[in-house]
């Protein structure tokens, strides 16, 4: 034991010397081929979801009854066909993808603030506290995620903006699991017990020694989670619980195109497929973190 | 004609920041019946070397150059053909036995798929075989243990295990990686004794490789000194030891503590000043896990009765196997877990009864620098935030800038320069670490610093370097250290006076002088008998009264004295009475014999 | 052993008390309620509706009522479905559900597990990557995508298996409607299964005792099947009780595309339609499942690791 922490020691001088964790973490990640090309990939579908609406000379909702679901074609600039009311799958497509990764980005906040601080508020304090905390983590895991979700968007009445908020809530019990696992480990790391002996007081060890050493298992989750919820908003868009027309998502949309797929697959390939993209990009991503992040592969 | 006979080794590894060469170029032969010890500091290749030869290179390593054994070439010989010489020509031994052995199969079973794989054997026959050479590691019950899991034997016990598995199909070179490095020194010793008296039965030859010089001193032939890849000096042991020619190996050698050498402790008390700290009849006692609900949670009693006193600077030395009890005794004393009896007393405010003000004031005034170097700074703070931190939290009495004035100031003197003030742990080696440790630790000028293991987990002639500086500062500084140590040289080196543990009881108080030249217990009799000297010509004179077993546990104590099941002296009255801590001539010890094993040295 | 497990069911009772009574008052804290309908009932009619099924008592009675009610085995009848009670709605949805959910994750253990151990073995080589690649797919594309696509090309196209249904008079007849379903179902299980293999796969195989093994000359396949499976699948085994207890009881989605009468929809249009005694009734059902198989995991756990068995 005495010695494999020297054998550490030495390794992570070897290979480490002169560099943040994060430069570190970052220079591995850049040398992962997958995850530099998902990265861009999902930076393009970002920024075209984001600025491709405002730039496109059709609106989303315009129906056009002189298009009425028309194959992909450079006539009239429908690049991604018409939907059967005739409206641009194109700018429908991009501005889908702007609820769809809202969605995702704002449930994931919402379960990440939950989760950490649940998470590392059991971890930290132990005991009963955490035995507690944690048998409500068990009781919630043991309902229906699905009649959860259902029951708030009853709640909540179908606003959007809500719903996001709903998902996240429910969404953070892996979170607080990991957190609160993670919490445990570093609890019993040296440092945290320096910072105890000198005489930091509990909520500074919780958020100078805990939370930042927390990032990393935070960082890949989080990338993990993003596809998640997006998958979670296009199964509600599947029951016709999700947000309303004309307004869209890219769930909405697949489940559209899944209807129709026989005679007009151009509905569904487009907007599966940039979902698909999106959800794969994102995990790849996360798989990549989590090789950059583990220093034993750091090892020489 | 050599075993082995290795010719220019290299390894490298390819790496993502280019190619690391591990090993740069190693030569050396081996007789049958020969050892060899290989010893260097961390990362200087040498377990990379024999890795090497048994093709178990991590997939990134390759090794090029010769390594001719008993007529075949090992190096870039095909898996297949190597299969049929590991674990049956060449066997190795890890250094954790606590991980080496899968614990999802019974011993039985892990050792016998050795014999039915090389030798053909069946099943029956292989057990059959087992159990002998479990006897031969003398395991107690060997039979039985062929049942038995992997977590049901203790550390000392799972390393005889690995042993007889590398000895089943009688190889002709045994390769030992650092094999005892995880265990206590009296089990360290016992294994140690054993491999050789196999080593005469088998006539095997031995790679033994270790960062202990005084294991090579007492078991090789010959020695292979290694750093960065490269031998430094090769040699016959006595040859070396005696008149070391790298300048590397003296540096070594000179660096190593000896038991058997006087040392002065640089310190000075401070003349007729009452006790700085003093703790008195201190339990320790840890309730564990339900094993049932409702049932009563067991307690494990890892401290009793701890008792000492210490003046300004002065060093008691605090020394004892693992699971002694004496890291729970400094976390009670700082108070990081909290004592379920007794009494601390620092600059005369009892702390028990203290409320949390009391206490503030008393972490200023008592400190604590830890085992892991690495592992003891927050990976996300730098050197300069890590240090700024305790004052933060104990001296509010302090401006902002009066406070970063101090750290600067701590951070110089043992040893940073302004330029590495905001960088992180990781970018330090573990030498800088620990400065950093020790700065930490003195920021709010404490008068009592504990230091846990705070040199075990450094290399040889870094320790000595960290120990240097942990003796000026107390000499600058007046402070009182309680130093923690398994390793009886260091201790012996650094402190005045030295306490040895067992079981949680305190077994002897003396000062360092007595203490090793004369023994009041028989237990601390026996660490300095198991623990290495790092000369081949004392370590062949020594007579060795090998302690039996391993340390019981703390959860069931043996009756009477907790020593008495292992000690050699043990009398009726010791399994039946528990001695008191006595006070004698030469110091304190809680023995029924203590007079009559004192006076056998004399 | 036995006195572990009656330990384990005592402690699962708070837990499902807690459970239950916190379903309860989140569905009757939705709005709306089980007969509001197009047009609005005449008061004195609904108050009677509302008596006979104890509507109108306070909360707290009607909640001890159920858990009465559920003590003797007795879920309660449905709202929605007239005359029938929820017991029978779940007798009849269960099986279906659990002939598809247990084909689906025995086909996707079987797949999984191979496809993550030959990948962790194959480490960072073409056809690691081949194998994650796939199972990213697996994860990424939703089932109500997989679904209509699988009826395009198996059904209408090659017209190889039914689009859908569940005839029920005899298993070897359902088989072809089932094997669409099955590998819907599966496919995602099989992603998170073959990625979960491989990661703790890796772990294993960097281990001392491998190391321990492949110096004792053992081949790689004794090392990996006599050495390593056993300490990889231990995660395995942890993800398998709560996912085998949530895809026994059925998707809606899945029903939905292959028209199959499970347990699934149940979940979604009782608490679409406030039908208070079927969405409690099914929520309870998944809940002692869920609780249900955790211990059956933990027991296998004891069985496979001999550090647990002595502790417990």
């Amino acid at each position: 034991m005495r010695k494999s922490r020297v054998n550490r020691v030495a390794l992570q001088k070897a290979s480490g010397a002169g560099r943040g964790l994060w430069s570190d973490a970052w220079r591995a990640l850049k040398r992962n081929r997958a995850a530099m090309s998902a990265a861009i990939i999902l930076a393009v579908v970002a920024v075209l979801c984001v600025f491709g609406p405002e730039l496109s000379p059709v609106e989303f909702d315009k129906l056009d009854w002189d298009y009425v679901s028309v194959p992909p074609s450079f006539e009239g600039w429908h690049l991604f066909g018409t939907d059967d009311l005739g409206r641009d799958l194109f700018v429908r497509t991009l501005v889908g993808g702007r609820i769809s990764l809202m969605v995702g980005l704002v449930a994931t906040a919402v379960s990440l603030v939950i989760g950490i601080s649940y998470g590392a508020i059991a971890g930290y304090l132990g005991g009963r506290v955490d035995q507690v905390m944690m048998r409500i983590v068990d009781i919630l895991y043991a309902m229906p995620f699905m009649f959860l979700v259902i029951l708030l968007m009853v709640l909540f009445g179908r606003n959007i903006a809500l719903i996001f908020v709903a998902i996240g809530a429910i969404n953070w019990l892996d979170m607080a699991r990991i957190v609160r696992g993670q919490t445990l480990s570093i609890k019993r790391r040296e440092f945290v017990e320096a910072a105890q002996a000198a005489g930091v007081t509990t909520p500074r060890i919780i958020r100078r020694h805990i939370v930042p050493n927390l990032f990393g298992v935070v960082v890949v989750y989080v990338t993990l989670t993003i596809p998640q919820v997006i998958l979670v908003e296009s199964f509600l868009s599947f029951l016709g619980l999700g947000v309303q027309e004309p307004m869209t998502s890219w769930g909405a949309l697949v489940n559209e195109g899944a209807k129709a797929m026989e005679n007009e697959p151009w509905g569904l390939i487009f907007s599966a497929g940039f979902l698909a993209a999106t959800l794969f990009c994102c995990n790849f991503i996360g798989d990549g973190l989590r090789d950059a992040l583990d220093p034993r592969d750091r090892s020489a | 004609m050599s075993l082995i006979e290795v010719r220019d080794l290299k390894v490298d590894f390819a790496t993502p920041d280019g190619t690391v060469h591990a090993v740069r170029g190693i030569d050396f032969g081996l007789q049958a019946g020969r050892t060899l010890g290989i010893v260097g500091e961390s990362g200087s290749g040498k377990s990379q070397t024999v890795l090497s030869l048994m093709g178990l290179l991590a997939d990134n390593g390759r090794s090029s150059g010769s390594a001719r054994f008993e007529g075949r070439e090992l190096i870039g010989m095909a898996d297949r053909e190597l299969r049929g010489i590991r674990g049956n020509r060449i066997a190795m031994i890890f250094q954790d036995p606590m991980t080496s052995l899968n614990p999802y199969l019974k011993i039985g079973v892990q050792m016998s798929q050795v014999l039915e794989l090389h030798e053909g054997m069946s099943r029956r026959q292989a057990l059959r075989r087992c159990g002998e050479l479990l006897e031969a590691v003398r395991i107690p019950d060997a039979g039985k243990r062929l049942q038995s899991w992997p977590h049901e034997l203790s550390g000392g016990m799972r390393q005889r295990v690995t042993i007889a598995t590398a000895l089943l199909c009688t190889p002709a070179l045994l390769i030992a990686d650092e094999p005892t490095t995880a265990l206590d020194v009296t089990v360290q010793a016992q294994i140690l004794t054993l491999m050789q008296e196999l080593r005469r039965d088998f006539n095997a030859a031995i790679i033994f490789i270790t960062h202990d010089l005084g294991i090579v001193a007492g078991f090789c032939d010959d020695v292979l000194v290694m750093q960065d890849g490269e031998c430094k000096e090769r040699g016959s042991v006595d040859r070396v030891y005696a008149e070391p020619k790298h300048p590397y190996t003296q540096r070594l050698l000179a660096a190593v503590p000896r038991l058997d050498r006087d040392a002065r402790p640089r310190g000075k008390r401070a003349a007729g000043a009452g006790p700085v700290l003093d703790v008195e009849g201190l339990d320790v006692v840890y309730s564990l896990d339900r094993p049932r609900l409702f049932a009563p949670r067991p307690k494990l009693q890892a401290v009793t009765t701890g008792t000492f006193t210490i003046s300004p600077g002065e060093t008691l030395g605090v020394v004892g196997e693992s699971g002694c009890g004496k890291s729970s005794l400094a976390r009670a004393v700082i108070g990081l877990v909290p004592p379920s009896a007794g009494r601390v007393t620092l600059l005369g405010g009892d702390l028990q009864d203290a409320g949390k003000k009391t206490w503030m004031a008393a972490r200023r005034n008592m400190q604590m620098i830890f085992q892991d170097p690495l592992a003891s700074l927050n990976p996300r703070m730098t050197a300069r935030q890590i240090v700024a931190e305790p004052l933060g939290a104990c001296r509010p009495d302090l401006s902002r800038a009066e406070r970063d004035e101090r750290v600067v100031r701590i951070l110089n003197r043992v040893g940073l320069t302004d330029g590495q003030l905001d960088r992180y742990p990781h970018e330090f080696s573990g030498g800088q670490c620990q400065r950093i440790g020790i700065a930490r630790a003195l920021a709010p000028g404490p008068a009592v610093v504990i230091c846990d293991e705070a040199v075990s987990a450094l290399d040889v002639s870094i320790r000595a370097q960290i120990v240097d500086l942990l003796m000026e500062l107390q000499d600058e500084l007046g402070l009182a250290l309680i130093f923690i140590a398994h390793d009886l040289a260091v201790v012996r080196q650094i402190s005045h006076r030295v306490v040895v543990m067992y079981l949680g009881r305190a077994m002897e108080v003396a000062q360092s002088e007595h203490l090793y030249a004369r023994p009041m217990h028989p237990y601390t009799r026996a660490l300095i008998e198991a623990a290495p000297i790092p000369d081949p010509a004392v370590e062949r004179s020594r007579k060795r009264e090998l302690l039996e077993g391993e340390p019981p546990s703390p959860l069931n104590p043996p009756p009477g004295c907790a020593f008495s099941a292992r000690c050699n002296f043990a009398i009726d009255r010791c399994r039946q009475e528990t001695p008191q801590l006595r006070t004698l001539a030469q110091g304190m010890a809680a023995c029924h014999r203590a007079e009559e094993i004192a006076a056998r040295r004399a | 052993m036995f006195r572990y497990a009656l330990r384990r069911v005592f402690a699962a009772i708070p837990t499902l008390l807690i459970l239950i009574a916190l379903a309860f008052f989140m569905i009757r804290a939705a709005p709306g309620g089980p007969f509001d309908t197009e047009k609005t009932l005449h008061p004195e009619i609904e108050a009677k509706i509302r008596a006979a099924y104890h509507l109108d008592e306070p909360l707290i009675q009607q909640l001890g009522r159920y858990l009465s009610g559920l003590a003797q085995g007795d879920f309660g009848p449905s709202f929605q479905y007239t005359d029938r009670t929820v017991t029978e709605l779940i007798r009849e949805g269960f099986p279906v559900s659990l002939q598809l959910g247990a084909c689906a994750m025995l086909l996707a253990l079987l797949i999984g597990v191979s496809a993550g151990g030959w990948a962790a073995l194959r480490q960072n080589r073409a056809s690691d990557h081949a194998v994650m690649a796939a199972s990213m797919t697996g994860i990424s594309i939703p089932n109500f995508v997989i679904g209509p696509l699988l009826i395009l090309v198996f059904a209408v196209h090659l017209d190889w298996l039914p689009a859908g249904g569940w005839p029920s008079e005899s298993l070897f007849e359902r088989l072809p409607n089932m094997v669409m379903p099955v590998v819907a179902l599966a496919l995602p299980q099989i992603a998170y299964i073959a990625r979960l293999t491989r990661g703790s796969m890796i772990e294993v195989l960097r281990s001392n005792f491998i190391r321990m093994a492949r110096a004792q000359g053992l081949a790689q396949s004794t090392i990996l099947l006599r050495h390593a499976l056993k300490p990889g699948l231990l995660p395995v085994l942890s993800y398998l009780g709560p996912a085998t207890a949530a895809v026994i009881t059925g998707s809606v989605v899945i029903e939905q595309i292959f028209g199959v009468p499970g347990l699934g929809r149940h979940f979604v249009q009782g608490a679409l339609n406030r039908d208070y005694t079927l969405v409690m009734g099914v929520v309870v059902f998944y809940g002692i499942l869920i609780i249900l198989f955790n211990f059956l995991v933990d027991i296998c756990y004891g069985f496979l690791d001999p550090r647990v068995r002595q502790r417990s």
